[in-house]
């Protein structure tokens, strides 16, 4: 007689260990072969690429020792790292299939039913996914790239740049925490939802919302609120008020430098994996009931949704097309709805969405009149440091409507000022701002962008800032004393663009007028982007 | 032992969250039922009564939220301990269909400490399956063949089979059942079924229950179950015994019917009770005639409506 299963011990005394995990996770493998094997040959691929198509630039006779310019540079294969591109795209397809079960009522039956506790599925499954995607991806860009090194130091002779281990970890780990993104957000989702399409759309959903929101609510709402310069991003600005919150997603991957972006890569990555690991708090709520239904957890839906309709009305809200904005969320809140539903609507479901879909809108629109009538919550009160405007030139310019059509009605700029006088007319500006930002209709500066705005900027006559997006620059005399410069992306060193009352810009400029360093300038309206500064 | 304890399950219709009885449809309502150990217990039920919920509730695959399921003395769900003495066989075979027979042994082996190879190899000897092959290329009833050999392979102490054997022909089914209670009969375990074949209950089960629309409407032995149920002749010559009388006599009537001076009723109790109160009716003629499972099951079901329209329509 064959002993029937002899598990003695009692489940108060069960313990989960790696072993049970990594048993667990081994099979989910095997289960995954196909993938497994597709992320492999990407992978593979991307190894010899990187290994054989690096490049070293430079040339071994030349070296000087102790000269780092004649040492050879070091260049991933672009190619190389387009196929490990390929195998993270493969990441979302891979993370949606290991979590299968979670929206598959047969798998579910079959997974829910082995003697394996919640906590130790999901830890097999992100073991798994360790296992086709991390690991490989890691093998493959810094084992392929340290052969190239390897091969290149041969050549030559060891004298390689001193940053090349350092632009190899930037490339590891940029690939790291775009692979490592897209697997938690579709993780999170396929713990959130019940069904396969629901898991799929909605990452893509949760994917757009992390990257654009920073984007449309700093670079955009903050931006205009604040009057900071919109022109150049605060995002992507590498002035000293720049915000940075690309710290999560594909953003991330976009640094002003190469320790910015390893701190922002290495910040996702732990992101990232929190937000994979306290899915299992969903996961392990979760049996098989909520398999086969779109939406598992109604409160993820309602937040995903929400978020999303408030990243659309802040991409269009402040921009050309607040109202576009409004009606592409409201369309696109209207067929997600229709989807997770299957269709099952009537007038009373349709009724509690336009309800939801008004509140998230009456959300975004107090938010915003908040932060138009604060001045982004006093982020605009935000200045640069003295030095960072010694020696500056001040222009300020009030562009008003006369009736007709809007255009520069006043316009007076300083001499070279000191630090304490750059002080000064600082104090003075954000003074009447201050007051300006209380008087004007809210509504008027979310809806309508071409109205008077008082400008306030700052130039350098130094030559050189350095500027993430370098453009044309040309300047020429305009007169003897002064020189015009055409597109100022080089000089600008500080902006603040915000719209006050008629009578608040009056006020400023006599305040301005009476110092004797400014002086009112006449110059054509179509000198919209010149400066003048003293020769 | 499982023991199930007024265990309710409703189904939600907003997801995850503790459902309320008006928010969702109710799968299972109050149901308390004891499976001893040895036993091979089948469950019956109407399409859509709840047979496969209480299954999946047996197994872990889903959490009882009112009352308990319990394995040996433990509850069942997120608990492993309990869950090693399971083998669940549901009703459907495509999650099977990327494996081959080895792979699939493979694969639970991982999970099953007491997977048996030696029993694995046995039975695919005896049925002989292809092992190599991909399942998405057997037929129905070689994937159900497949699975309950995994089932059998993994050695464990319960036997949960929904609707196992429906995919198979009439030999294959014999032989496959045969194959069953042998490995069980050997084990000593316990095999739970759930199957709209009544004749196949009767003939593979010790015990049995009837459920419907998630209430449990009885639950015994079957020679119990059998032996509570019959069908009553009575003839008098006076006139036929009406309905009242037979109610007032103490009989509970599931159905009944009168032909001249003959009345047929089917009623619930022993065979001695319902004699004894057949007697009492003052019949120049009474006949008790045993009922089948089969006709049980119907005459139980039909004295709760179900198919009442659809037999009214015709």
């Amino acid at each position: 007689m064959e002993q029937i299963s002899s598990v003695k011990i009692n489940s108060n005394n069960y313990k989960i260990t790696f072993r049970k995990i990594a048993r667990a996770a081994a099979a989910e493998v095997r289960v995954h072969k196909k993938i497994a094997i597709i992320t492999l040959v990407l992978y593979g691929v991307a190894f010899l690429l990187f290994a054989f198509d690096g490049y070293i630039f430079g040339r071994p006779e030349k070296i000087v020792p102790g000269d780092f310019d004649t040492y050879g540079e070091f260049e991933p294969s672009g190619w190389g790292t387009a196929f490990a591109i390929g195998g993270i795209v493969v990441s979302f397809f891979t993370a949606l299939n290991v979590f299968r079960d979670a929206n598959n009522q047969q798998l579910c039956d079959v997974a829910m039913a082995l003697p394996i506790k919640a906590a130790e599925r999901f830890f097999s499954k992100l073991l798994c996914l360790f296992y086709i995607q991390t690991a490989p991806l890691i093998v493959s860009v810094l084992g392929g790239n340290s052969l190239a090194i390897m091969f290149g130091a041969m050549r030559f002779h060891g004298y390689l740049d001193p940053e090349t281990p350092r632009t190899l970890f930037l490339l590891t780990l940029a690939l790291l925490a775009a692979s490592l993104f897209i697997m938690s957000i579709v993780v999170l989702c396929a713990c959130c939802c019940g069904a396969v399409a629901e898991s799929a759309y909605f990452s893509i959903i949760l994917m757009f919302i992390t990257n654009a929101l920073p984007i449309a609510f700093v670079d955009n709402i903050i931006a205009n609120t604040s009057g900071f310069s919109h022109r150049y991003g605060l995002l992507f600005s590498s002035n000293d008020i720049g915000i940075n919150v690309k710290y999560w997603g594909f953003l991330s991957l976009i640094g002003n430098d190469e320790m910015q972006t390893m701190l922002q890569c290495g910040i996702s990555c732990l992101i990232s994996l929190a937000v994979m690991f306290s899915a299992i708090f969903i996961f392990k709520k979760r049996d098989a009931r909520t398999v086969g239904t779109p939406i598992a957890s109604r409160v993820f839906f309602e937040i995903i949704m929400a978020a999303a309709c408030f990243t659309v009305f802040m991409l269009g809200a402040m921009g050309e097309g607040a109202m576009w904005g409004v009606l592409i969320a409201a369309v696109a809140y209207v067929i997600v709805n229709i989807i997770v539903t299957r269709a099952k609507i009537n007038f009373k479901s349709f009724l509690i969405w336009s309800g939801k879909f008004l509140a998230t809108l009456a959300a975004c629109t107090v938010l915003m009149v908040a932060m138009v009538k604060t001045g982004a919550f006093g982020f605009y009160k935000t200045r640069p440091e003295t030095k960072y405007l010694e020696g500056a030139v001040f222009t300020v310019k009030y562009t008003g409507y006369n009736g007709y059509f809007y255009g520069s009605s006043n316009k007076i700029a300083s001499d070279k000022l000191t630090a304490e006088q750059a002080d000064e007319v600082m104090k003075i500006c954000q003074k009447h701002i201050s007051h300006g930002i209380m008087n004007v209709n809210p509504f008027d500066v979310i809806f309508d962008q071409s109205a008077e705005t008082v400008r306030v900027e700052a130039y350098s006559n130094e030559y050189y800032t350095p500027c993430p997006h370098p453009s044309f620059q040309f300047d020429y005399h305009y007169d003897d004393s002064h020189f015009a410069r055409l597109n100022d992306a080089f000089s600008l060193k500080y902006s603040q663009r915000l719209r006050v009352s008629p009578n608040d810009a009056n006020a400023l400029f006599k305040e301005l007028e009476q110092l004797d360093y400014f002086h009112k300038i006449d110059l054509d309206d179509y000198s919209y982007s010149e400066t003048v500064i003293p020769v | 032992m499982i023991e199930i304890s007024t265990a309710s399950m409703v189904f939600a219709k907003k997801g995850l969250g503790k459902a309320e009885p008006n928010d969702g449809f109710k799968a299972l309502d109050n149901i308390s039922l004891t499976i001893p150990d040895g036993c091979i217990y089948g469950f019956l039920g109407s399409n859509g009564a709840g047979k496969s919920t209480l299954l999946r509730m047996m197994c872990g695959v889903y959490r009882t939220e009112q009352g308990s399921v319990r394995i040996d003395g433990e509850d069942v769900f997120d608990n492993p301990v309990a869950k090693a003495k399971i083998f669940f066989v549901n009703d459907e075979t495509v999650q099977f269909t990327k494996f081959t027979l080895d792979g699939l042994a493979r694969y639970y082996a991982s999970y099953f400490d007491s997977f048996s190879y030696a029993t694995y190899d046995r039975l695919v000897t005896k049925l002989q399956l292809p092992r190599k092959k991909r399942m998405s290329e057997f037929s129905k009833g070689m994937k159900q063949q497949a699975v309950v050999i995994i089932g059998l392979a993994c050695n464990t102490k319960y036997l949960l089979l929904d609707e196992a054997f429906d995919g198979l022909d009439p030999a294959m089914r014999k032989f496959i059942k045969q194959i069953i209670v042998n490995e069980l009969i050997d084990r000593q375990a316990t095999m739970v079924v759930s199957s709209h074949n009544i004749v196949e209950i009767n003939e593979l089960c010790d015990r049995a229950m009837l459920i419907h629309q998630g209430q449990m409407i009885f639950a015994d032995e079957i020679d119990n179950i059998k032996s509570g149920f019959g069908k009553i002749q009575l003839a008098r010559k006076s006139g036929a015994v009406s309905l009242e009388e037979m109610k007032n006599a103490g009989l509970t009537v599931l159905q009944y019917n009168v032909m001249g001076s003959v009345a047929q009723a089917v009623v619930r109790g022993s065979v001695e009770w319902i004699n004894e109160k057949m007697n009492s009716l003052g019949c120049d003629i009474c006949e008790f005639i045993p009922l089948t499972l089969e006709e049980i099951f119907i005459y139980e079901l039909e004295a709760r409506g179900y198919g009442a329209n659809i037999i009214g329509e015709n």
